[in-house]
């Protein structure tokens, strides 16, 4: 067993933690450590062949391995960077092949002591942190998150296990596929599958719209005449020993499947792509308050949980639709770690309207110290939109917004002189501007 | 003639309104940056795409490396470039921006690695 003690402990060496690295070095955190379960850093960016990432952090466009890269280089560059060292020094040291399996906090009158217990190919490796930034990213939800009937047949992926089946372990699964869900996955696996000489079939979306970016529908469905189905359910999965065919159905306004209108595709592989979910299991026993809305922790503008000492940026907070917003939010969540700030007497909750599922950060703890970065999503499509943020009756900042959809995370940052308006309550509202 | 767009070269999506007279973008619209018209014109007259896929390789740590095209090759060529690219195989080690076919199918533009794979007893450099 080895045991270490650090500044910083990072759990996920994926955008989210590689930022929350670099950010908190910068501002002088000194003993920063990496836990990553994967051989190589990056997360599931290495998996993420296809380009687009990058161009608001890197000024270019990016595939997912070369973001990946940068993200590291920049660290390697700017400090000490060690990785798989017998001792943990000054800078950032990257432990690789090394498995979070508990975390316990020991909070006494002398130290607090946030302990990391771990499995790498060293043996056991208990890390004592002064501060945790938690960077698991997040989960695909399965065909049993949305209650697929049918048979378990070979045959039924989820569009992250086929995308590491086909672009890492170089395996081809499919020769007819249906994509169920239409989430960016989803649509970059259908042309990824149409690519590597399979046929997609369908792309069925059970709702009037996609939760993918319309860029993708129009570069990974069109380009390939791939069909996508709107109001569209899966109601059946059939074969025995591999998928044989699936059963779609209409639904009505309830999403409600119209079973006398359902359709048989005949195909040999499922792939569902029905959104993601934060991956919050690690920290289960330590209580940390989930957000119902984004089922990731809950936390304040320096990203900083419900526990002291625990923070937390990208996709375990709220999933995000690209990784430079993970990225520029876990670069705050390293500042918001290192700088001091003066509490308020109370946290102000913030409240939105029924045209916005969530806010993040949900609360402010802190005075207010800098510009401050708010992200949400709305809960339908509104071609026109107006955002208006408004404390304590005053209107602080009113936007106008075009093309608002669930699919695309609206952010907005209130720059220092307005922020500091910000009285006992914030209030922002969404709401659609008619013509 | 007016047409709708998408533009596509960043994630903002654009909703564009083009404009066309004989064979020519006459007007754009709904733009939010200069790269949406040029996407415009292009998309009408000659559309365009980065390829993005991946190469086998031998001895390496694993048995693909990432790869993209170093520019966009014409639209419909896109499978036809996967299909021959999916016949080479390269050896360990490769290196992130290491060109590994030079004219990719005659259109002129290079296929570039995006990741590294070095061979298989090297420690990784992370």
């Amino acid at each position: 067993m080895r045991e270490f003690q650090c500044d910083l402990a990072i759990i996920g060496s994926g955008p989210a933690g590689l930022a929350c690295a670099k950010s908190a070095a910068e501002h002088g955190v000194k003993k920063i450590v990496i836990l990553e379960r994967n051989p190589q850093s990056g997360g599931i960016l290495n998996q993420c062949i296809h380009n687009g990432f990058g161009l608001s952090v890197y000024k270019e466009e990016l595939t997912g391995p070369e973001y990946a890269y940068r993200a590291l280089q920049l660290i390697q560059r700017n400090f000490p960077f060690h990785k798989d060292p017998d001792m943990v020094e000054d800078g950032i040291s990257l432990f690789t092949e090394t498995m979070v399996t508990y975390i316990s906090k020991v909070v006494t009158d002398i130290a607090k002591d946030h302990q990391i217990q771990a499995l790498s190919p060293k043996g056991v490796l208990i890390i004592h942190a002064q501060k945790v930034f938690l960077a698991m990213g997040c989960r695909e939800r399965t065909r049993f998150n949305i209650l697929t009937p049918g048979t378990r047949p070979a045959g039924i992926f989820t569009a992250g296990a086929i995308q590491k089946i086909i672009n890492q372990e170089g395996l081809m699964p499919a020769k007819e596929a249906v994509i169920i869900g239409s989430g960016d996955i989803g649509l970059i696996m259908a042309r990824r599958l149409t690519l590597e000489g399979a046929k997609v079939k369908l792309v069925s979306e059970i709702l009037p719209y996609s939760s993918g970016l319309t860029r993708n529908i129009v570069q990974c469905l069109q380009d390939y005449n791939i069909p996508l189905r709107y109001n569209t359910a899966l109601v059946d999965i059939i074969g025995k020993k591999r998928v044989e065919a699936v059963v779609v159905a209409p639904v009505d306004e309830n999403r409600r499947p119209d079973l006398s209108r359902a359709k048989t595709i005949t195909c040999d592989t499922v792939v569902f792509s029905v959104g993601l979910t934060p991956e919050t299991d690690l920290t289960k026993t330590l209580g940390l308050v989930i957000d119902p809305a984004t089922n990731g922790y809950q936390v304040d503008e320096t990203l900083q949980t419900s526990l002291p000492g625990f923070y937390s940026g990208g996709n375990v907070v709220h999933v995000h639709d690209l990784a430079d917003l993970v990225t520029m939010e876990s670069e705050r969540a390293g500042a918001g770690l290192a700088i001091p700030r003066v509490p308020r007497s109370a946290p102000v909750y913030l409240t939105h309207n029924e045209n916005l599922r969530y806010i993040v950060p949900q609360l402010l703890r802190y005075q207010s110290f800098g510009p401050l970065v708010l992200s949400m999503r709305s809960t339908r499509v509104l071609p026109k939109a107006t955002l208006t943020i408004i404390s304590e009756g005053q209107v602080i900042l009113k936007q106008k917004r075009e093309h608002v959809t669930p699919g695309e995370m609206l952010v907005v940052t209130l720059p220092e002189v307005l922020a500091q308006k910000i009285g006992n309550d914030l209030t922002v509202n969404l709401d659609e501007e008619t013509l | 003639m007016k047409q709708e767009l998408i533009c596509i070269i960043c994630p903002r999506g654009c909703h564009l309104s083009v404009e066309v007279k004989d064979k020519t973008v006459t007007s754009v619209k709904g733009n939010a940056c200069p790269r949406g018209e040029a996407y415009a014109k292009k998309e009408l007259l000659a559309p365009a795409r980065t390829l993005t896929t991946t190469m086998k390789v031998e001895g390496g740590q694993t048995p693909l490396v990432s790869v993209k095209s170093q520019g966009e090759i014409p639209k419909e060529l896109m499978i036809c470039a996967v299909q021959y690219l999916d016949t080479l195989t390269l050896k360990a080690p490769v290196l992130v921006g290491q060109v590994l076919v030079e004219n990719l199918l005659d259109t002129g533009i290079a296929v570039v690695a995006t990741a590294e794979n070095l061979e298989q007893n090297l420690e990784p450099v992370a």
